[in-house]
């Protein structure tokens, strides 16, 4: 696996972060980011889905590999150069508040 | 300039690093050649057309092969020639191979039961590492020049090699568009591939997954910061060169050989299936992941009005514990469900890769007199070195004094949780069975072979299944498994079940009896043969359906059941390949292939 350090803003986030960001990138890019409604107690369906998807994936994995299979996705999937500290820390500061809101929602959720 | 590149062997699949590397030599005003080993006269060749460099693209296993026409070639012409290697072998040994007049010393760095040696007397001049083509135009001008390549990024020379072996890499190619259009006419000047329908082309490069028995992931982490991972041709320049290849070379197939040709449906995907209908509008065959259609199904959708007929998705292992644990595949047994059952229902024909034999820790037998202490090693192995999280079993059972009976049921059931299975050969099993569940249409079965860079392979040489020795591999991996961890009987079974795990995809009644009976037996040679007509009757029909005359259907049959012989049987291959060529005269005398190592 690659070795980490900490040039790279990517590097410093947690699976759960990365996680986060994952959801929102596929959000957005499905056009649907401000249709969803994390106010209520009931979370979008878009949301469980995708949290259930990966935790079939993720949950026997450590935090290293977790992180790595993410960024697999973030990098394919979502097209985000996760090498590039200003394409990283755009998307952090633009979705500051929903990100704390869903880290927080998966520190909750035993599978991660 | 005169350029020789050589190649070890014809596949069915255009050698699309050398069409690359040749396109960009012409572009630049030089002469090109190739020379196949495999049937040409190597010396004889080099004689008559005197090249100023000879060229090489080297995969781990070919390479030996490869070092043995260099030494002849510098043995006759010494400085007059020059040199170079590149290639996935040079990219991940680079400082282990000893050049041309060099004295080397591995880095310090390297220790413990894994040291490399040194490759002495490859006699290479250079070596180049990671993508060549990036280097490969600043080399032509300095050699044209007379000039040395020390200050060429990913070139290693034996004055510019670094003492901790670490090379300069250029930023990743990201203008694919800016590539000149593959010269094919190098290859199908020399090879079979001219007569053949099926054309291979990549649309991008790079691959960002961690699958541990690819060199991606360790590839990735030598480009770590150098531009993006993932790049590709814009839609107009891929069919441009497409059409351009379709005019010029009789065409019925093409196979995208990306890693993976998408990852998602976006605007490229969108362009792709609109304009490729219209503009070339012939049957193609790519790789996809099966998560990546979970997540996106639209992405079959697209692929199919785009006209695709076959699609490769592997599966890898059956086994959870093997797919997850060792394989890192980041997908799960719905995924795979999920994605082939779209494939049929879309009347898209499916092509897996599964690899068996996989050294892996098998449950200890209850009755075993050690069970207790194998056990507790066993456990141990998964916290320590899969960092699995075993809590659940340790709050059940203590492992501190003696398990009864119960205990050590308890034991081997969240072992099997896990995916651990009892017998070598129930994992490898438990593989082909996903294949038939899954309704793979078309799968081969290859055993894991370990290839530097990949991180199975640093798995294998942790549990002593390997001692590192890459050198000594076949460049196939069809052959007997290399490791020391399986016993003879284990290793028959394995070859096979890798030979009739296919012949189960087209009779999946035959189950039963093949895995109870027909695996045990010394039968490889007529399970070959069945392997054989499964798949030419597959891929002939189902995944790359071409039309040919009769004769070169025998032709073609003639051709392709000697290639498979040699993949699947090393000495029998050999014996047949030199009978067949007459080439029984010592390697030194006639460089004809691989076998003769």
């Amino acid at each position: 696996m690659a070795e980490l350090d900490s040039e790279f803003i990517a590097e410093t986030l947690s699976s759960r972060q990365l996680l986060a960001l994952l959801f929102v990138c596929e959000s957005q890019r499905k056009k649907v980011l401000s249709t969803l409604n994390f106010c209520g107690t009931t979370k979008p369906s878009a949301w469980t889905e995708f949290v259930d998807r990966f935790a079939a994936r993720l949950n026997k994995l450590p935090e290293a590999e977790r992180i790595y299979l993410i960024n697999s996705h973030l990098q394919s999937s979502e097209e985000i150069d996760i090498y590039s500290n200003a394409e990283i820390e755009a998307l952090l500061d633009q979705h500051h508040v929903l990100l704390v809101s869903l880290v927080h929602e998966l520190e909750q959720d035993a599978r991660f | 300039m005169k350029i020789m590149f050589v190649m070890v062997k014809e596949d069915y699949i255009d050698p699309m690093n050398i069409e690359l590397l040749s396109a960009m030599a012409k572009q630049a005003g030089h002469e090109t050649f190739l020379n196949v080993l495999e049937h040409d006269n190597l010396m004889e060749e080099i004689g008559a057309i005197r090249p100023d460099v000879v060229a090489y693209s080297a995969k781990t296993g070919e390479s030996n092969v490869m070092y043995r026409a260099n030494r002849a070639i510098k043995a006759a012409y010494k400085d007059r020639i020059f040199t170079v290697m590149g290639g996935p072998h040079p990219t991940f040994n680079s400082m282990r191979m000893q050049l041309y007049g060099e004295n080397l010393k591995l880095p310090l760095t390297f220790s413990g039961p894994a040291m490399p040696r040194v490759v002495e007397d490859t006699q290479l001049d250079a070596l180049v590492v990671g993508e060549g083509d990036e280097s490969w135009p600043a080399m032509l001008r300095a050699l044209a020049a007379g000039g040395g390549l020390d200050g060429i990024s990913n070139v290693v020379t034996r004055t510019n090699r670094r003492a901790d072996g670490s090379v300069a890499l250029q930023e990743r190619n990201m203008a694919l568009d800016d590539l000149p259009y593959l010269d094919r006419d190098v290859v199908y000047g020399k090879t079979r591939l001219k007569e053949f329908g099926m054309r291979s082309l990549m649309a991008g490069r790079g691959c960002p997954f961690p699958c541990t028995y690819c060199f991606n992931a360790k590839y990735n982490a030598m480009y770590k910061g150098k531009g993006k991972m993932l790049n590709r041709y814009s839609v107009d320049r891929l069919l441009a060169e497409l059409e351009d290849m379709v005019r010029r070379h009789p065409t019925q197939f093409i196979k995208f050989y990306d890693d993976v040709f998408v990852f998602r449906t976006d605007d490229w995907l969108i362009e792709f299936a609109d304009k490729y209908p219209r503009a070339i509008g012939l049957p193609f065959h790519c790789l996809v992941r099966s998560d990546l259609v979970r997540r996106d199904p639209e992405i079959l959708t697209y692929l199919k009005k785009a006209g695709i007929k076959s699609i490769s998705m592997s599966i890898e292992s059956g086994n959870p514990f093997i797919r997850e644990q060792i394989f890192k595949r980041g997908m799960d047994a719905e995924d795979i469900r999920f994605a082939f059952d779209l494939c049929h229902k879309q009347d898209i024909n499916t092509f897996s890769n599964t690899i068996l034999a996989v050294p892996v820790p098998v449950i200890p037998d209850p009755a075993d007199p050690a069970f207790d202490q194998k056990a507790r090693e066993l456990c141990s192995h998964l916290e320590t070195y899969h960092r699995m999280n075993l809590g659940a079993l340790r709050a059940d059972v203590n492992f501190d004094g003696a398990l009864d009976h119960a205990a050590r049921q308890t034991v081997v059931n969240y072992l099997e949780s896990l995916g651990l299975r009892r017998r070598i050969l129930d994992y490898d099993i438990e593989s082909v069975d996903i294949n038939i569940q899954n309704g793979v249409v078309f799968g081969e079965f290859p055993e894991l072979h370990p290839y530097p860079g990949t991180p199975v392979s640093q798995y294998t040489i942790d549990v002593k299944a390997f001692d590192g020795d890459f050198e000594k591999l076949h460049q196939n991996y069809q052959t007997e498994s290399p490791f020391t961890c399986f016993t003879p009987q284990e290793k028959l079974e394995q070859v096979n079940l890798s030979l009739l795990g296919l012949v189960l995809l087209v009779f999946p009644s035959w189950r039963g009896l093949v895995v109870n009976h027909l695996i045990k037996r010394r039968w490889t040679k007529a399970y070959f043969v069945m392997y054989y007509l499964s798949k030419a009757y597959l891929i002939g029909t189902k995944i790359y359906p071409m039309k040919y005359s009769a004769g070169h259907i025998l032709r073609t049959i003639k051709e392709s059941f000697f290639s498979e012989l040699l993949k699947h049987s090393r000495d029998e291959g050999e014996k047949f390949y030199q009978k067949r060529k007459g080439l029984n005269a010592p390697p030194s005398e006639v460089l004809g292939g691989p076998w003769q190592s």
